[in-house]
């Protein structure tokens, strides 16, 4: 019983109260983390499926068309992440895809197959720009064997414009977001500490060094930082798996490692807040005078 | 160490709370093993006066020289250095109600740099005994009487053995038996060297124990070994 005591007072701030809510801090960067993860693959799936069209001529023999699919992939603005850069599409599976879609037979109509073969080029999104998509598309028609070269060009702009929005949107919450964590963990740290004001003072009076009065406290904001970024972390595993079952196309989005590094990210932000927090309050009590105290 | 030179040498001090004067010009000493007892109305700055002494209060004006160290500029780490050397009793420096007597010395031993635990228990029976209470290591404090609790007090002060015990009001709430049984114990420890400054109000404890006196008036400390002034009730 007096060893509980004891724990009671100098343990002395109210532990679970501080765990609590610098759990719900970190749980909720986590869920902003989340969102940005989701966001940042959701544009990469996105650019993946830009592609450009380039068209061949008819009558070109296999090795020049193979020729063309080399250059294609040798070329720097073709994307190095993409499963399968360069896709061939005959113009027999063009038109096979075309009636499957349309259900239109338009052979019989025309009387022969009007489409050409082509290749489907991913590029590196970063020449997602307009003038560098138009200078890729007149460099891959000055290739020899080639017809036209075609791509949306709606489609990329509007994809950079929405980047670029959800950009400071993310970036803006995730400033004001860190900054409330920071202050709430600090407040609760800075609230808890003051219970404590005149043992640091007791210990100052003996002659105790002023790192001897704050490792004791640093170190259980360290286990409590730990503690509550593990406890969030746990919240988030669960939560996202529970969406992921009930939302399936949400694993389209999910990232294993990043999700991962996004929870060590969690417990390293909560030992840091943490003791950093407590470094400085404790630092303001240490250099009060016994009349501030009060 | 410097064995002749005085315990405590303040020069040309001046003490500030906040922005006021509240002691000019101080000059005194206070030689090894001297007892010394500080007087003075509530807010005529004997409390300042002694937290200064002990690096509470910065010093801007004058000079202090106590246990070896300047306290004018002093730096923020070697005041803990300082206060190992002195002994401070005053009221709001408790014992921790939440922990034994013995944890309560062992706690500020260990704060000290104490390691050895077995000379650490052996300073804990020393300093109890020196208290006469050598039986109470197992008691928490609110099981002690006021009397007790005081005595303690002066025993943690005596854990580093101090050049100096700083004390303020040690006998304030008690009565006078009590503060008789506690004075005899600061005349003790001052016996075996220590010196002693106590700030007091009690006429009676200086009547019963004469010894040199420093009264606080009127922004000036006056020196019952200098000059020759009246001490009136009203302490």
């Amino acid at each position: 019983m007096e060893q509980n005591r004891r724990k009671k007072k100098l343990g002395g701030y109210p532990a679970v109260g501080v765990v609590v809510s610098v759990t719900l801090a970190l749980f909720v960067v986590g869920l902003f983390g989340l969102l940005v993860i989701y966001s940042q693959q959701l544009e990469k799936q996105v650019r993946e499926n830009i592609r450009l069209q380039v068209y061949l001529k008819s009558n070109l023999t296999e090795n020049q068309r193979l020729q063309i699919e080399n250059k294609l992939l040798s070329q720097q603005f073709t994307s190095k992440q993409a499963a399968k850069a360069v896709t061939y599409v005959s113009k027999e599976q063009a038109a096979k895809n075309f009636i499957a879609e349309t259900g239109e037979d338009f052979i019989k109509f025309i009387g022969e197959n009007p489409l050409k073969d082509a290749y489907l080029v991913t590029i590196d999104p970063a020449y997602h720009t307009k003038a560098q998509l138009e200078k890729i598309k007149t460099d891959i028609q000055k290739m020899n064997g080639v017809f036209q070269v075609y791509y949306v060009e709606g489609l990329i702009e509007s994809v950079n414009d929405n980047v670029v929005k959800i950009g400071f949107f993310l970036g803006g919450l995730i400033v004001v977001l860190l900054v409330t964590v920071v202050l709430l963990i600090n407040n609760t740290l800075r609230l808890a500490l003051f219970s404590q004001r005149f043992l640091i003072r007791s210990m100052q009076l003996v002659g105790a060094t002023n790192w001897f009065i704050q490792r004791p406290f640093i170190v259980r904001a360290a286990g409590y930082g730990v503690l509550s970024g593990l406890i969030a972390s746990l919240l988030m595993w669960a939560m996202s798996d529970y969406a992921r079952n009930k939302i399936i196309d949400l694993n389209l989005l999910h990232n294993e490692d990043q999700f991962y590094v996004l929870l060590i990210l969690l417990i390293l932000i909560g030992v840091i807040v943490a003791v950093i927090s407590t470094f400085f309050s404790i630092r303001k009590y240490l250099k009060m005078s016994l009349d501030q105290l009060y | 160490m410097f064995s002749s030179d005085p315990v405590v040498k303040i020069t040309d001090a001046s003490i500030f709370q906040d922005q006021h004067t509240v002691l000019n010009n101080i000059n005194f000493e206070i030689e090894k093993g001297e007892f010394v007892f500080l007087v003075g109305r509530t807010g005529s700055g004997k409390s300042s006066l002694l937290k200064t002494l002990y690096a509470d209060l910065p010093l801007r004006v004058g000079d202090v020289k106590i246990v070896g160290h300047n306290i004018r500029g002093i730096k923020s780490s070697e005041i803990p250095m300082l206060r190992r050397k002195l002994g401070i009793i005053f009221q709001d420096f408790q014992l921790f109600n939440d922990r034994t007597v013995a944890e309560n010395l062992m706690f500020v031993m260990k704060a000290t740099g104490w390691t050895d635990s077995a000379k650490m228990k052996a300073r804990l029976s020393e300093v109890l005994m020196q208290v006469g209470l050598g039986s109470v290591e197992k008691k928490m404090p609110h099981q002690l009487s006021g009397g007790e609790q005081q005595r303690i007090v002066i025993a943690r002060a005596l854990l580093n053995e101090p050049q100096i015990l700083l004390a303020d009001e040690p006998t304030g709430n008690l009565d006078p038996d009590v503060s008789n049984g506690i004075m005899r114990i600061f005349q003790q420890i001052n016996k075996s060297g220590t010196a002693v400054l106590m700030a007091t109000h009690s006429y009676g404890l200086i009547k019963r124990f004469p010894t040199r006196i420093l009264k606080c008036e009127e922004g000036k400390v006056f020196d019952s070994k200098v000059e020759k002034f009246e001490l009136t009730n009203e302490y």
